[in-house]
């Protein structure tokens, strides 16, 4: 009888036990990383945006992955941003463009919607383009703003100082009309469709100079992979509300009318003029060269001009399409 | 039992698991622990971080509400940014939302949109300003309710004017982050147990279970085989190796044991095959159970035919009933066991039928309970045939008696007999020794223990004087017996006889010359006799016999003395001679000058040849007996060995060259230019051989060859060899050369002349320079006299003389041929040419260096030929460079014969 086999054989399954525990061992150690905290998106109210808290409200978003941060205005927004408040935040391409000049690297991974019509300049009866000269004009103090006020200005004929320039805050621009202490706003909806119905004229908006004013989710370059995974489910649920407000519009108007602070039945009005891309469009405006970068491109001039820009520079790399779902 | 072995756990297998549970048991203790422990800590941190920041909107809402609700609503959605928040919002004392992290909530009852939110505890935090917490534990969270009070008013606040600020944080994330950080420490520490729990099990199976294993495998086959294991390696921890030590203890005293009972076992086997006695064991039964082959013989059987057979087989039917009673009997002890104890003669029966008397001893002993009586039986049959033998035998011993007492007295006459014829013999040799004419004596330790009558007389004793007297006694003194007597008696073995003529002394103390023979007897011859280490002393009187000798050595003696005074008085006289011979030499020559008719003339000269041929005889003479005289002295001056040699050249270059023969000096360069002796008598030798060389050849050449035998610091022994080309001698007249008065054969001194007195005056002149002289020839091949000659060395080689002495030289044609330093302006260039020639002519290397030293001058000498000459002798072609040298020298009209030896 062989000692040496008789000691082996039993031996055999306890190694093989070790050599499983290593092979299990093994790559959990060498792959565990750390939990990741939920994403971060900050948003001001705005239709365009609004899906994003459509999926939320229909459950499809994952509260552990991605968390929506409500706030009230772009500035804050952008501070957040900056010190890191914010992971993600649904921007226009100008305040994108700003936030980068500032030094926060920025890139938009989808495009909301183009602004045709849904960026509008109201003002009070009866004044018109040509008898905007001396009036008080209410803008917000940001590239929207500066962009509007410039396109404004172009179809006016007139220079920026023959106006009276009154910085506000997009949310406070129906109050202080109403108030009567401007006779010009710079708005955009939801504001504008309340103040449109009380009687406000619409002298200009964003048809009047397509693809100057398009909405983006940024999101800081430093978090772009750790947080690739939360970004695609985010972009996945956006589209996915979409879909959604396609096929049972009345269910999601509802869900939608609290936030938007309008009856349910005026939801789907608030999108007239807003063009919402869909994933190819978005495939392609995302695409370097496309009209993400050619829009950037197009507003440095009067940015440079309202100083929201040091300087000119060509403006590239600013979208990355690939967290876009397949 | 060896299945429930197998059940059971090993040492191996089980410490290691045992090891690896505990650390295990550790690691998951430590792991929830750290897990609990920092879920502590994060909500601790969480919660101090919720009140800080519900403190702190609190204060904002309460500064601002009233003025600015936008501010407020701007920084209660900012705030809501903290990752961890999960409600932030403002509430009224009605339960009712002012403002929240979401908009849609605005206006909401909050119980229905909080869980966990009850309006008790908000009426309880109203009354107050302490915050109150609430934690819950799964899900995770932390709700902090704050009061605010808007500013300004009256302590008795409406409820319009009062909030809380509700802050709920989600620990989930945290959770997750403590225990991925708990995660991350445990495996390092997992990896760290298990790598642990494996090697200390690789270290247990190395260490502990193979040598068990191998103590073991050991045993086991011990146990099964009984064959031994080779010893077990009593490496590893202690408890091991004693385990193994004693294991290989006990194998080795099993192993003693063993061989012990099979040493036994076959002793006694072999003491029982090889017994002579028939030795039978049986058991109760009676049956045979080892028969031995003493037994088989004895009753012709095989063991085969009666191993288990019942013993009754080999006893005789007619006693086997009473054989079984008396075996029981034996069996059941008693006196009758006795009996059958003793040695008893009973009848046996061989196998086939013969029965037969034998001794038989019984024995019992009890193994294991069994009964075996052991038998030993002895064949008697011879033994009672020899008694009857011995009866018949003493019948006829009477008559022998005294036929052997007869042959007895006869065998004692003859001895009788045989004892005459010895007494005469003895006393025959008795009368020789007592009658013959020398002394004979036999001595023992150096005392006389016989001698004859005779070797009384000699000494001059009385009968018997000298028996008994010590040997001492012969010699005059102790000295002599000293150094002749003892070794006479001290030396070995016997056989040998030592003679010695030796003076010694009579009783009356006159002396005389006797010659003694010393002999010791033959150890084995004496034997017995009492004359071992025994000599016998034969003495002669040898007085007459030593004056002889003594007369002839006298008459010696004188003929010596005579023959002295004559070789004196020739010495003188040939001096005596030589003078009036020189006389009628000078006159013949002088009247030879003068004015003689041709027949005058001619006598004149003949007269003076043989006058010059007298002189020469009469030197030789006189030489002779100056040295037969002991006259002759050699001088001891310094000397030139170059002169020495010109002076021989002189004398004997014309002899040489009328004969048409080549002269050579060949001088090796060791031997000194300069040497201290006698140069007349060392050129007087040379000459003489040259001479003698140039008179017995008739063609080629004679060569004289100087070199060093030996050499000190202070002198040499100078060898000088002249050889010739000339009739040669033969192997018989050697012998006799350099006696006096002898030529090789008489035949020759008519031939050649000559008084045969010169080879041995060299000889003489040779032994005065304390040489010798030689000769090696063989008939017809030429002869090569030589001579050896100690001189003392003058200082300088050969060479280096002759440097110094060239001026002198440069006249005469060098004699030596050795290398000569000469200056080329100093040389001629035929004499250059003659020795380049000589050189090829021998094949001597020395010719290129002599090229190389003369080469100006040769190319000045042989001008456009030199070239050829040259580059044959660089290429050592001594045919063609001598051919090329001399049609040179001829063209160019060099005389390379006008130097001597060339």
């Amino acid at each position: 009888m062989n000692v040496w086999n008789a000691c082996v054989s039993p031996g055999l399954p306890r190694r093989q036990l070790l050599g499983g525990a290593a092979a299990f061992l093994l790559p959990a150690l060498a792959g565990c990383s750390a939990p990741l905290p939920p994403m971060r998106v900050g948003s001001i109210v705005f239709p365009g945006y609004e899906h994003m808290f459509l999926a939320r409200a229909l459950g499809l978003l994952d509260a552990r992955r991605v968390r929506l941060v409500e706030l009230l205005a772009n500035t804050d927004t952008l501070r957040a941003l900056a010190v890191g408040q914010l992971e993600a935040a649904a921007l226009t391409v100008d305040e994108l463009m700003t936030a980068r000049a500032d030094g926060v690297d920025l890139r938009a991974v989808l495009v909301f919607d183009v602004s045709e019509g849904a960026d509008v300049v109201l003002a009070r009866a009866p004044i018109t383009l040509g008898s905007l000269a001396g009036r008080r004009v209410a803008v917000e103090e940001g590239a929207m703003g500066a962009v509007m006020l410039d396109g404004l200005l172009q179809a006016a004929g007139l220079r920026p100082e023959q106006i009276r320039k009154v910085p506000i805050t997009l949310d406070r621009s129906e109050v202080l009309y109403g108030q009567g202490l401007v006779d010009v706003v710079v708005t955009a909806d939801p504001w504008a469709a309340r103040m449109e119905s009380r009687g406000a004229q619409r002298i200009f908006d964003s048809s009047d100079m397509p693809g100057r004013i398009v909405d983006v989710l940024a999101v800081r370059a430093d978090v772009l992979d750790r947080q690739a995974g939360a970004l695609r489910h985010l972009l996945q649920c956006h589209f996915a509300a979409r879909q959604q407000m396609r096929d049972a519009p009345q269910r999601c108007a509802a869900l939608m009318a609290d936030r938007l602070q309008t009856p349910a039945a005026e939801v789907m009005a608030l999108y007239r003029g807003l063009r919402l891309p869909d994933l190819a469009q978005n495939r392609a405006m995302l695409a370097p060269g496309g009209s993400v970068d050619q829009t950037a491109q197009a507003l440095q001039g009067p940015m440079v001009q309202a100083q929201l820009l040091p300087r000119a520079a060509v403006q590239r790399g600013l979208a990355d399409a690939q967290y876009l779902p397949l | 039992m060896r299945a429930a072995l197998k059940d059971r756990y090993t040492l191996r297998t089980a410490v290691p698991v045992v090891i690896l549970l505990m650390v295990l048991c550790i690691l998951v203790f430590s792991y929830a622990d750290s897990l609990l422990s920092g879920r502590q800590a994060a909500r601790e941190r969480a919660r101090a971080s919720a009140v800080l920041d519900a403190e702190r909107l609190a204060r904002v809402t309460q500064r601002e509400l009233k003025e600015r609700p936008g501010n407020v609503a701007s920084d209660l959605s900012v705030a809501s940014t903290e990752p961890r928040t999960l409600v932030l919002a403002l509430i009224s004392p009605g339960g009712t939302v002012d403002m929240a992290h979401r908009l849609a909530w605005r206006g909401q009852a909050a119980q229905q949109l909080i869980t966990g939110f009850s309006t008790e505890r908000l009426a309880r935090v109203l009354q107050g300003r302490l915050p109150e917490v609430q934690e819950f534990s799964n899900p995770p969270r932390i709700a902090v309710m704050v009061p605010y009070f808007t500013e300004g008013r009256s302590s008795v606040a409406a409820n319009e004017d009062r909030g809380v600020v509700y802050l709920e944080y989600d620990l989930d994330h945290d959770y997750d982050l403590v225990q991925w950080s708990a995660q991350q420490r445990m495996w390092p520490l997992l990896g760290a147990a298990l790598l642990t729990a494996l090697g200390l099990a690789l270290l247990i199976r190395a260490k502990v279970a193979r040598p068990l294993a191998r103590v073991e495998q050991a045993s086991q086959h011990l146990a099964r085989h009984g064959s031994f294991p080779e010893p077990l390696d009593e490496g590893g921890p202690r408890e091991i190796a004693h385990l193994a030590h004693g294991f290989n203890a006990m194998v080795a005293r099993l192993r003693l044991a063993q061989q012990d009972s099979e040493n036994s076992r076959a002793r006694l086997s072999a003491i029982i095959e090889a017994a002579m006695d028939a030795i039978i064991t049986v058991d109760q039964q009676q049956n045979i159970t080892v028969i031995n082959r003493a037994a088989l013989q004895m009753f012709a059987c095989t063991e085969a035919q009666v191993l288990g057979q019942s013993v009754e087989l080999l006893i005789p039917p007619r006693f086997r009933p009473a054989h079984a009673d008396k075996v029981r009997r034996y069996a059941e002890g008693g006196a009758s066991s006795r009996a059958m104890g003793h040695y008893a003669v009973v009848a046996a029966r061989r196998l086939d039928g013969e029965e037969f008397p034998a001794e038989a001893s019984i024995s019992h002993i009890r193994v294991d309970g069994a009964l075996l009586m052991t038998v030993i039986l002895r064949d008697v049959t011879e033994r009672q045939k020899a008694q009857d033998a011995i009866v018949a035998l003493n019948t006829t011993l009477e008559a022998q008696v005294q036929q052997r007492t007869a042959r007895l007295v006869d065998a004692t006459r003859n001895l009788e007999q045989q004892q005459q014829v010895l007494q005469q013999a003895h006393a025959e040799q008795r009368t020789i020794f007592d009658t013959v004419t020398v002394g004979i004596a036999l001595v023992r330790q150096h005392h006389i223990v016989r001698c004859n009558r005779r070797l009384e007389e000699l000494f001059g004793y009385g009968p018997g004087g000298l028996e008994g007297q010590p040997v001492r006694l012969w010699y005059p003194d102790a000295a002599a017996f000293q150094s002749a007597g003892a070794p006479l008696f001290a030396q070995g073995d016997g056989g040998q006889v030592q003679q010695h003529l030796q003076q010694l002394v009579r009783q009356d103390g006159s002396r005389f010359w006797a010659r003694i023979s010393g002999s010791r007897l033959s150890e084995t011859s004496l034997a017995g006799s009492g004359l071992a280490h025994a000599w016998l002393a034969v003495i002669e009187d040898m007085s007459l016999q030593h004056a002889a000798e003594q007369a002839v050595l006298e008459a010696k003696e004188r003929a010596l003395e005579a023959s002295a005074a004559k070789s004196h008085f020739l010495a003188n006289m040939s001096h005596e001679i030589r003078t009036p011979m020189n006389a009628i030499i000078g006159l013949s020559y002088l009247l030879q000058q003068g004015t003689l008719d041709g027949q005058q003339s001619e006598q004149v000269r003949r007269i003076r040849a043989s006058s010059q041929h007298l002189l020469a005889i009469i030197n030789d003479i006189l030489d002779y007996s100056k040295v037969e005289a002991g006259k002759l002295r050699m001088e001891h001056i310094g000397f030139e060995l170059a002169a020495v040699l010109d002076n021989v050249a002189s004398l004997v270059a014309d002899k040489a060259a009328s004969k048409g023969l080549e002269l050579r000096f060949d001088v090796d360069p060791a031997v000194p230019a300069q040497l201290v002796g006698d140069p007349t008598r060392l050129g007087q030798i040379i000459v003489n051989y040259a001479n003698n060389a140039i008179k017995f050849t008739h063609q080629g050449q004679v060569r004289i060859a100087l070199g060093l035998r030996e050499q000190s610091d202070t002198e040499v022994l100078l060898l000088c060899t002249v050889s010739d080309s000339g009739i040669g001698l033969g192997a018989e007249q050697l012998p006799q050369l350099f006696q006096s008065f002898q030529q090789a054969d008489s035949s020759t001194t008519r031939e050649y002349g000559g008084t045969g007195l010169g080879l041995a005056i060299c000889k003489q002149l040779a032994a005065l320079m304390q040489g010798e002289v030689g000769v090696d020839s063989v008939r017809g091949q030429g002869s090569s006299f030589w001579f050896t000659a100690r001189l003392g060395r003058g200082g300088q080689t050969a060479a280096a003389a002759a440097t110094a002495a060239a001026p002198d030289l440069q006249p005469q044609p060098a004699p030596s041929q050795q290398p000569d330093p000469q200056p080329d302006t100093q040389r001629q260039p035929a004499q250059v040419c003659a020795r380049l020639a000589a050189l090829l002519a021998d094949d001597n290397l020395a010719a290129v260096d002599w090229l190389a030293e003369h080469h100006s001058l040769l190319a000045l000498a042989l001008q456009e030929h030199f070239a050829a000459v040259a580059d044959a002798v660089q290429r050592f072609d001594c045919a063609q460079a001598l051919q090329r040298l001399q049609m040179a020298a001829q063209s160019r009209g060099i005389d390379m014969t006008h130097t001597p030896g060339g």
